[in-house]
């Protein structure tokens, strides 16, 4: 209860764990039905996974709300219009996708869309080619871009290339990969998460790729999930088994925080304070909270800090952030206030939603700390190539 | 008494229309706490100010509903169940901690304030509030002082009484009252602070809290000790507090608890083991050690087949974690489960325990017994099938010889969950027909229409 973010800005008890259980429960026993109220209450979840993490009897309450939402879109026959367009925007390389980003370009009094970053005029997957020339080296390995990356942060996209080649990888990009089906696995829509899942894995198994390796922490979270969702299907299971978050990848498969730790930090640089803040999709789903930090205190010349709960949710949720607007700028309060109190420069994560929105966090309150992916951060510092 | 549209409009007036939840949805979640007993209110209610109470109440007077207060709903006793419907009182928006004294040692504080948060806060500036209650994470202050809540630290240092020294509290009439001090002694007039710790809703509703902390001690070191014998486990018990050392906590777990905790979490708990006893010190650093030593070396010489001493926090909280966990993972067992809070005096400890395990062999029960055996207070939970109603009339017959059992000792039927609705019965048993009039009298003064929490710790 007191783990959840969304109970300490709303306080009521419809909004935790055991609430939103009971109503479950009074759901299926048939107490009541899908109302107006019961899928508010049920929108109303981050799925971030703070209560599962607490509940010392091992219930996976965000697996239960997942499967509530996945009931309710079964059960209901027109999709709002927020998801639909959501939808649209996400498949990529349709003419509607092509609309709709440059609507988001042109339209910056758009809503609260405004407050995001203008997406650049061409994608990632515009400007890359499908293998990376002169990378080269044992591990074969296929970079699963993701949507935010290759709409809003075509460059992280880039910086990710840099560290895998330096890091001595053949890095392919495989053509066919899109959405990895997450926002419609949240929103209850399991046929179109499926379809997605399926073109993602026969694009990156089509390459024979030791790793897929994400830049993203939801992403990559999900993608580990595509074996629970077919259930036993062996090719889901190889691809989950392949799947490894960058930082995560970086610091066992690579080792590269040794590398870091060999590269002089640049004699004109400053020291640089640098914090962490932990997404909810690698601590929690993937328990991965140490690799991130070692590699940023293997960097030369960085003075790192914790900031207070530095695995506190920041609110984003994904869509969560679009449907309630306020209530998403009321939990990342707490994680701006967290991160003023460090007095660090710059802000690392690694999960692009945690990044739009501690982005949104620090413009909104006009400070002057950077917030990087972690791939950005290590591609400054990591010097030239070896 | 069902209440009435018009005094639903009256309410959204007082409080705003979105802080009055009548939707079936929001009274499901305000319907239940952790007896898993359930009972539907008319309207949960959010208030933000004393004053806005105050006006609830004096509603509540003229247009006869009754209003049930509520924390964060983890009671054992039923304490904030709408068992006559009625308003549900929800106190989540009082949660500021408003004054931290480092100078004199007190706190003032909303009742809707996390205990826990609460504790993290004042820790923070190096002072100790210690009751402990085991939902510590979730339980509000406001809860705690309402059933005068406990916790594993009260062998040493007390349970929540032992550190409010004044209220704010709006009466069932409406009146707001202001009772006790911010001064570390005061014995103006009736002690109504201590009457109203403990009064579960029936009294008043608590809206400001001063509390009395203490400094935080320096060190601490956790010792777990593994016993073949569950009778020298009892005598350990007993022997540690003859010799004047008063550990921070001295938790027992039976057999039972750990075998359904290890099942649950794996964590290398020794299962052919009869009891374990889970012991904290604290002090000064030196202090620490030689007492964590001393005690080491007297569960030894008692029997204790082994005694693990935490070499870290990580491993402190190891064994922390298999105390914590008896409470869900004995559902393991059975789907319910009745659970009492007896205490005995400490000496006495030996003697209940084999009495419980003859009540549940007498009745055929799985009984789990686990707690606080530094003070004398054992959870006892019959684990049961509620859909079995042999079983269930056996449990009642169980908890009455628990009860009768209890007394005989010397000891008392609740230490730090109330009376609520579940023991209700049972209270004619430890208190005369004059100690009763007198409370029913009580009562009258303070609510004498009867509008606060109804059907609790009297039967009716």
């Amino acid at each position: 209860m007191s783990d959840c973010p969304v109970y300490l800005e709303e306080t009521q008890e419809s909004m935790t764990a055991r609430g939103r259980l009971s109503l479950v429960e009074a759901y299926i026993q048939g107490k009541i039905c899908l109302t107006h109220r019961f899928k508010h209450i049920l929108s109303k979840c981050l799925l971030c996974g703070a209560c599962s993490d607490a509940c010392v009897a091992g219930v996976s309450v965000h697996e239960i709300i997942q499967w509530a939402r996945t009931e309710i879109t079964r059960k209901q026959k027109i999709r709002p219009l927020k998801q639909l367009l959501l939808q649209k925007f996400l498949e990529q390389d349709t003419f509607i996708s092509q609309l709709l980003r440059q609507g988001l370009r042109i339209n910056r009094q758009l809503h609260h869309l405004s407050k995001m970053p203008c997406p650049p005029k061409t994608t990632f997957m515009d400007n890359t080619s499908s293998f990376i020339p002169e990378s080269q080296g044992g591990l074969r390995v296929g970079y699963f871009v993701g949507c935010i990356a290759n709409h809003f942060f075509p460059h992280i996209g880039q910086a990710t290339i840099h560290i895998l080649k330096d890091g001595g990888c053949t890095i392919y990009v495989p053509r066919g990969q899109g959405c990895c089906g997450l926002p419609f696995f949240n929103a209850g829509d399991l046929g179109k998460a499926c379809s997605l899942a399926m073109r993602n894995m026969d694009a990156m198994l089509k390459q024979d790729v030791d790793y897929v390796i994400v830049s993203c922490a939801a992403c990559s979270s999900y993608l580990k999930d595509y074996k629970k969702l077919f259930g036993s299907d062996p090719k889901a299971q190889a691809f989950s088994s392949k799947v490894r978050d960058i930082s995560e990848f970086l610091a066992n498969e690579l080792s590269y925080a040794r590398r870091l730790k060999d590269k002089p930090f640049p004699a004109e640089a400053q020291t640089l304070r640098v914090t962490y803040h932990d997404p909810c999709h690698l601590k929690k789903r993937q328990k991965i909270f140490e690799e991130p930090r070692n590699l940023i205190q293997a960097i030369q010349g960085i003075d790192f800090v914790e900031m207070n709960a530095p695995d506190r949710c920041c609110g984003h949720g994904g869509s969560f952030h679009l449907e309630h607007y306020k209530l998403s700028l009321g939990i990342l309060k707490h994680k701006m206030d967290d991160i003023k109190e460090t007095g660090a420069q710059v802000v690392v994560t690694g999960c692009m939603g945690c990044l739009l929105q501690l982005k949104e966090g620090v413009n909104s309150e006009g400070l002057n700390t950077k917030v990087l992916h972690i791939a950005q951060l290590i591609d400054q510092y990591k010097g030239e190539p070896s | 008494m069902e209440i009435n549209k018009k005094s639903i409009k009256k309410l959204s007036s007082i409080v705003g229309k979105n802080f009055v939840k009548v939707d079936l949805e929001d009274r499901i979640c305000y319907s239940y706490d952790a007896t898993n007993l359930s009972y539907l209110p008319d309207a949960v209610v959010f208030p933000r100010t004393t004053q806005e109470i105050a006006e609830i109440i004096k509603l509540a007077n003229k247009e006869k509903f009754y209003v049930i207060p509520r924390g964060a709903g983890t009671g054992m006793s039923g304490g904030s169940l709408p068992v006559k419907g009625g308003i549900v009182l929800a106190m989540s928006r009082f949660n500021r901690i408003l004054k931290i004294d480092t100078e004199n040692l007190i706190a003032v504080v909303e009742p809707g304030v996390v205990t826990g948060v609460f504790q993290k806060e004042v820790e923070r500036l190096g002072l100790f509030y210690p009751p402990d209650p085991a939902s510590l994470n979730f339980c509000t202050l406001g809860g705690n002082l309402a059933e005068c809540a406990g916790g594993a630290r009260a062998v040493k240092y007390g349970v929540t009484k032992d550190y409010v020294l004044g209220l704010e509290a709006v009466l069932g009439t409406g009146d707001i009252l202001h009772t006790g001090v911010e001064t570390m002694k005061g014995v103006v007039g009736y002690d109504l602070t201590k009457l109203l710790v403990g009064s579960e809703g029936t009294l008043g509703i608590i809206t400001k809290i001063t509390l009395r902390l203490l400094p935080l001690p320096e060190a601490k070191q956790t010792l777990l000790a593994i016993f073949d014998k569950l009778e020298d486990a009892t005598h350990t018990v007993t022997n540690i507090i003859r010799s004047k050392i008063i550990p921070t906590t001295l938790e027992y777990m039976d057999k039972t608890a750990v075998f359904c905790v290890e099942n649950y979490l794996n964590i290398g708990l020794p299962t052919d083991a009869e009891a374990l006893l889970l012991i904290e010190v604290d002090g000064e650093k030196e202090s620490v050690q030689t007492k964590g030593e001393k005690i080491r070396i007297m569960c030894l010489e008692t029997g204790a087949r082994d005694v693990e001493i935490a070499k870290n926090v990580e491993e402190s909280e190891r064994l922390w974690q298999a105390r914590r966990s008896v409470s869900p993972a004995a559902f393991k067992l059975k789907p319910h489960k009745v659970s009492e809070d007896i205490v005995v005096p400490r000496t006495k400890l030996p003697q209940m325990i084999d009495k419980i395990k003859e009540i549940g062999e007498r009745y055929g029960l799985t009984v789990l017994t686990f707690g606080h055996a530094g003070d004398g207070n054992i959870h006892v939970n019959f684990m049961i099938d509620q859909q079995n109603k042999d079983e269930v009339s056996r449990t009642h017959r169980a908890v009455e010889d628990l009860f009768r059992a209890t007394l005989d000792l010397g000891g008392t039927l609740s230490g730090e969950h109330g009376i609520g609705i579940t023991k209700a019965p049972y209270l004619s048993m430890e208190i005369g027909p004059i100690g009763i009039d007198i409370m029913k009298r009580i009562k009258q003064v303070f609510d004498p229409n009867n509008i606060l929490n109804p059907g609790k710790i009297f039967v009716e």
